[in-house]
């Protein structure tokens, strides 16, 4: 009796262990660590949208501000999605800078989001967050470079280029729509450094934003 | 540049010391009960116990810190992103919970159809099992911060090790009090002796550690080539902050002085008073502050973690 005894329960620990060992190898399968939406690698067709803020018109885009909280019904008593850094230098000349999300190429935000709440569209390279499944742990702003998420009772809020606030294919975001000159642009990141004739220049970060500046 | 880091503000800061305590303390137990279950089987029961408590209140605070916590308690989505370390942490985290409640229960003696010797078995095996997920708790509260991109401050692999060492530390400190409190005065004199000796150089392997880990940060940090000079300037900044900055008062009175000097300075007194009744109100005061020390220590490096600031970087490089 206590022979068979010994022998069932060794199989047991090695019948456990056994299953422990595919639990994890199944759990590894079923939740890769790769995100969801395809990444928009440099051998895709996909196309990087992001924002180039000429600073050269002077414009201290006041009124892209004011344009984005009306378009993405930001109360007053809550940050905007964007922010406007304004610089003096030595010579006494000022320099207006507006930044909203940088949609990096390698966003360091959706890889530290244990929900897989934020995602990079596949058409242009866009970062979206998933108000449906953030539970604002607040994990992502400690991952970006740039300090960019925000959160509201709503989780992780941020510049979506106006998605959420229904822009169409085509059209350009409040901030862009409502600059009267040529001082923000919203665009494919290589057209837009061949419209602006190599004036404009990628800023550098580990995360490779889609962000010109000039 | 931000002051200081406010977004993850005291609950995480509570969140990652008591994930720490709650480890160690077991880690503590869990040694001790290895090296003679028989006279340390209540303490470990007792410090099992603590240790849970330690970690679902850590664990709780967590969850009150999200804008959606019940979304949150639906773990299967929330953490199902293994390529994120705060999904991994949280599924360790209530792995080690139900293997030290598991030893609990067995130890409590209250499934009474289990013999004693394999009781012992048992216990001794779920205590292994339980240092090894105790630990990689530890760890995990270290990384997590390490592996936040946006942070200059907490990109070092010293960082986990401080939290882990600092988790050893205030986790003996909490076995300490509950050892102290329940020992039969004739025969723990042994056990409280080799508690203090780990105390001294747990004390001075995190202090090194913590000497390590300024020096770097004030010399710029571990940054990568891209973007190097603002990283570079904040994480110099971030331990300015602690080292002679506005926080540096806590930082030297509270963490070096009471969390780290004075439990240090305790154990040798505890130690040179031998066996006299002066000796446990040495060792419980050093505890004390040890976890006074710990805790600080938790609430500074949050703080002291801010952004770099790529933007002013650019328009220093770019338009000036």
């Amino acid at each position: 009796m206590l022979e068979s005894q010994n022998i069932s329960r060794r199989s047991l620990v090695a019948g456990g262990a056994a299953l422990g060992c595919a639990f994890l190898v199944g759990g590894k399968l079923v939740f890769p660590t790769g995100q969801a939406v395809a990444d928009s690698g440099e051998t895709g067709e996909t196309v990087q949208y992001g924002f180039w803020c000429d600073t050269s018109f002077n414009n201290d885009f006041k009124e892209c501000v004011e344009a984005c909280r009306t378009a993405n019904n930001i109360p007053a008593d809550e940050e905007a999605l964007c922010e406007v850094r304004d610089y003096l230098s030595k010579y006494g000349r000022y320099r207006h800078v507006f930044t909203s999300c940088m949609h990096c190429a390698d966003p360091s935000c959706m890889k530290a989001c244990p929900a897989s709440a934020i995602s990079k569209q596949q058409e242009d390279g866009i970062v979206v967050v998933d108000h449906d499944r953030c539970i604002g742990c607040k994990y992502c702003n400690t991952a970006c470079p740039f300090d960019v998420p925000r959160y509201n009772a709503s989780g992780m809020v941020k510049c979506d280029a106006c998605l959420s606030a229904g822009r169409t294919e085509g059209k350009a975001p409040a901030c862009v729509e409502a600059v009267a000159n040529g001082a923000l642009h919203f665009g494919p990141i290589d057209d837009l450094i061949k419209e602006s004739g190599g004036r404009a220049m990628q800023i550098t970060a580990p995360t490779s934003p889609s962000y010109l500046l000039s | 540049m931000i002051e200081f880091q406010t977004v993850w503000g005291w609950q995480p800061a509570l969140y990652l010391f008591l994930g720490g305590v709650g480890a160690g303390a077991f880690i503590t137990a869990a040694v001790l009960y290895l090296i003679d279950p028989a006279k340390n089987k209540k303490l470990a029961f007792i410090s099992s116990l603590a240790s849970i408590a330690c970690l679902a209140v850590g664990l709780l605070l967590l969850l009150t810190e999200l804008t959606s916590p019940l979304r949150g308690l639906m773990v299967w989505q929330s953490f199902s992103n293994f390529g994120s370390l705060m999904a991994i942490g949280a599924w360790l985290l209530m792995a080690t919970m139900i293997v030290i409640f598991a030893n609990a229960v067995i130890l409590s003696g209250k499934i009474a159809k289990v013999a004693e010797e394999k009781a012992t078995l048992v216990c001794r095996v779920l205590s292994i099992v339980g240092i090894v997920c105790a630990a990689g708790v530890a760890v995990y509260t270290g990384v997590l911060l390490m592996l936040a991109d946006g942070i200059p401050f907490w990109g070092t692999a010293l960082l986990p090790c401080l939290f882990t060492v600092s988790a050893l530390d205030t986790g003996l400190a909490l076995t300490m009090i509950l050892f102290q409190w329940l020992r039969k005065d004739e025969e723990a004199h042994r056990t409280s002796r080799i508690m203090e000796i780990a105390v001294l150089i747990l004390v001075a392997v995190e202090a090194i550690i913590v000497f390590a880990f300024m020096s770097t940060m004030l010399a710029g940090g571990e940054v990568s080539t891209v973007g190097n000079d603002t990283a570079t300037l904040a994480a110099a900044s971030s331990a300015q902050l602690l080292v002679s900055g506005d926080l540096s008062g806590w930082f030297w009175i509270l963490f070096v002085g009471i969390g780290l000097a004075v439990p240090f300075a305790a154990a040798l007194a505890s130690i040179a008073m031998g066996e006299k009744a002066s000796a446990k109100w040495a060792s419980i005061g050093g505890a004390v502050c040890a976890l006074a020390g710990g805790c600080a220590l938790r609430f500074l490096v949050l703080l002291a973690g801010t952004h770099a600031d790529y933007i002013t970087d650019a328009v220093s490089r770019l338009l000036y």
